[in-house]
């Protein structure tokens, strides 16, 4: 950060601060750059917030290309040379190689992709291919041009290769794997696309799976099977699982409470799924999930502690006595209690006797005692609204009491 | 619907397949409960209620279970219930059902937007009714008590609602075909692929049951006696096209909703719950294509949970205008 422009400069630290929405807009100012070069760095203190907001981001030939990178990419400060890892600022020297080797290809992807978004599934699917493959057929056999204006040591050159080139190679499948991940990924698929990797060796096999695991709700099932796949595979696999493990935290850090919410509830499934790879002979890692369940709890309980009074009580007080209220804020009011709702389900998986349901108790206490005097007035908070509301926090049973 | 939601469904066995009347396939009801929307009520005896929902399991046919089943298993939203509630004694039909469903968004409990989408809805059929029954006036001078017959289908020139609803099919058809082309997965191609063809199958058989109706209006004399004589006959020649559209605006209305990723996911969950043609209805003039296109089974990785919030919206699309 320290070798950028002072305007870049500053744009980094402000986004340390941001909200959800200006992290958006700075995220579609730096994409829509033509060289993003140094300034992808300002991007680095919110990565982890980008990656639960997912803003519609366009895509160019960098992003394009070092897509099947993405969760093995860091900040340059934190690399070290060793499989696995490739830093940021190794994306620019090799672009500009792998540009020169395979001109013909990068200009018709370049011209394909004018204007498109990732969200376009298969597009990425079909240039992808093309690109990771004619980056996987042209990798350089030693540091290309610009390398060490880079910062790059030429005795991190082999480690990154060894990442980069079966990323590219398996590219195609992994991206639809990866795709496909937030659902739970299927054995039948997750068997044929790591059979072909396991073509490549043992070590292919754990750079994949590293690629891989960040996207996927069921990491633990995902590891069992690959690692079944083959003997040579199961030590490997159980490598990557720590690692990655090692390497979670509950990170609920958004301004905006239904990004805290789907935040929480993945990671609480992604716990779940993780607790089938403990076991009696696995005492650490079970005590490591253990640890992030509590961090997961806590930062689910300190969310609900901040919020539920700002977000809740303190709107819900105002409108049931209000004159005249506006639809934007009734349905404002049910998308807070949904999302605090939702915190504290995931806080209650998390760790059960947590007083996590407790903490929406004087919201709902405030409904039961409104609820008798309010009427049907789709000018003011009626009885519909506040029915509603109490149905999101209390369940549905709770609030079938007060039907009228 | 999630693995726990199969557990309990696992005691029902699947039994509506091919249906040999509409009515036996029941009607689509607008539920806001995640697990059910899309589901299928129809009446059980007694009084009482049933729901068809598609065998989760993947294999053919719907699971039929009792609505006090259902209570137990899914604790359905106050809006789901005061909307069976609702029902009352009432025959279940597309136009019941659309009625209850207006009184449970008209009263608030499925949300602010709801509720104003229910009030257009209310405000567009007043003055659609006006204009059908002055049409009907100005071709032959008593024929405005024909509009119970004409009021879905309209006598043509545009406007009506269930052509409108055949239209917006097609236009989801097109959706999904344009939608296919961005789709990485093989089979959530097939998938919007087949549902494509099946929605522009029942557009089209809708089109010319209403153009069947158009004809019977060229004559409103004659129909005006029929129906002094036979209403119910002829009602349920109106009524035609409403049972063949009945359930797919909802489930288009579902993926619409789904904005971005939500898609691949809404249609997967869609893609179970197009209702299947019944027997009868191939014997229409106009819908033999119904029956040439195979019936989907639940997909395996159809599992993950919509929210309430996605279901509302998909009514609030289904309601804004008759």
């Amino acid at each position: 950060m320290s070798t950028l422009p002072k305007s870049l400069r500053d744009l980094g630290h402000a986004a340390r601060q941001a909200t959800d929405n200006q992290i958006i807009k700075l995220v579609s100012m730096v994409d829509a750059m033509p060289e993003r070069g140094a300034a992808d760095a300002i991007l680095g203190p919110v990565r982890v917030r980008l990656k639960h907001l997912r803003p519609e981001r366009t895509l160019n030939v960098p992003r394009l290309l070092f897509l099947p990178l993405d969760a093995v990419l860091l900040n340059a400060r934190d690399w070290r040379p060793a499989p696995g890892q490739v830093p940021r600022t190794a994306i620019v020297p090799l672009m500009a190689a792998l540009r020169a080797a395979e001109p013909r290809v990068f200009q018709a992807v370049a011209d394909a992709l004018a204007g498109r978004s990732l969200s376009n599934g298969q597009m990425v699917s079909e240039l992808g291919a093309a690109l990771w493959t004619a980056a996987a057929r042209s990798f350089p056999g030693a540091p290309p041009a610009g390398w060490a204006e880079a910062g790059l040591p030429p005795q991190g050159f082999p480690f990154i290769a060894e990442t980069c080139k079966p990323l590219w190679r398996h590219g195609p499948a992994l991206w639809k794997l990866r795709l496909a991940g937030a659902d739970g990924l299927r054995e039948q698929d997750l068997r044929i696309a790591f059979r072909t990797v396991a073509q490549d060796g043992p070590e292919a096999v754990g750079i994949v799976l590293s690629a891989l695991l960040p996207y996927v709700v069921n990491p633990a099932q995902m590891i069992a099977i690959v690692g079944g796949l083959d003997r040579s595979l199961a030590g490997i696999a159980e490598q990557v699982l720590d690692k990655y493990l090692a390497g979670i935290s509950p990170d609920l850090d958004f301004s905006d409470l239904t990004a805290v919410a789907t935040a929480a509830e993945r990671f609480a499934l992604v716990l779940e799924d993780l607790d089938s790879a403990t076991g009696r002979d696995r005492p650490k890692r079970a005590q490591l999930l253990h640890s992030l369940r509590q961090a997961a709890a806590d930062a689910c309980a300190e969310r609900l502690g901040d919020q539920v009074n700002a977000h809740l009580v303190q709107p819900l007080a105002r409108l049931v006595t209000a004159a005249s209220v506006s639809d934007a804020e009734v349905e404002a009011l049910e998308k807070s209690a949904i999302a605090l709702r939702s915190i504290a389900n995931s806080g209650r998986g998390l760790r059960q006797g947590g007083g996590f349901d407790q903490a929406l108790t004087p919201a709902i206490t405030l409904l039961e005692r409104a609820l008798p005097a309010l009427l049907p007035a789709p000018d003011r908070y009626g009885f519909a609204d506040a029915l509603r509301v109490l149905e999101i926090l209390a369940g549905s049973a709770v609030a079938a009491r007060y039907r009228r | 619907m999630g693995p726990a939601d199969l557990r309990l469904l696992e005691r029902y066995a699947a039994e509506v397949t091919v249906p040999p009347r509409c009515a036996d396939r029941g009607v689509c009801a607008a539920f806001t409960t995640p697990a059910l929307f899309g589901t299928r009520l129809r009446p059980a005896g007694k009084g009482e209620v049933e729901l068809l929902i598609p065998n989760p399991s993947g294999r053919a046919g719907w699971l039929v279970v009792p609505w006090a089943a259902v209570m137990d298993a899914f604790s359905p939203t106050i809006a789901d219930r005061m909307l069976v509630a609702g029902l009352g004694a009432e025959e279940i039909l597309p136009e019941t059902m659309t009625a209850a469903a207006l009184r449970v968004a008209g009263a608030g409990l499925a949300g602010r937007a709801a509720l104003r989408a229910a009030q257009a809805y209310v405000t567009g059929m007043r003055s659609l009714d006006a204009f059908t029954t002055a049409q009907l006036e100005q071709r032959a001078r008593g024929a405005g008590e024909l509009l119970p017959l004409f009021r879905d289908c309209g006598i043509g020139g545009g406007g009506a609602p269930l052509a409108r609803r055949a239209g917006r099919l097609l236009e989801f058809a097109q959706m999904l075909s344009h939608w296919r082309q961005t789709c990485p997965f093989d089979e959530d191609r097939n998938r919007a692929a087949l549902l494509a063809a099946r929605a522009v199958a029942v557009a089209e058989a809708a089109s010319a049951l209403i153009a069947a109706m158009h004809a019977l209006a060229a004559d409103l004399p004659a129909i005006l006696a029929v129906w002094r004589t036979n209403g119910i006959a002829l009602l349920a020649f109106a009524q035609r096209a409403g049972w063949v559209l009945d359930g797919w605006e909802l489930i288009a209305c579902l993926w619409r909703a789904a904005a971005g990723d939500a898609q691949l996911q809404a249609l997967r969950r869609i893609y179970a719950l197009a209702p299947p043609a019944a027997a009868e209805a191939l014997a229409w003039p106009g819908c033999a294509a119904l029956g040439g296109i195979p019936e989907p089974r639940t997909p395996q990785n159809a599992l993950r949970t919509i929210d309430t919030r996605l279901c509302e919206a998909a009514l609030c699309d289904w309601l804004h205008a008759p």
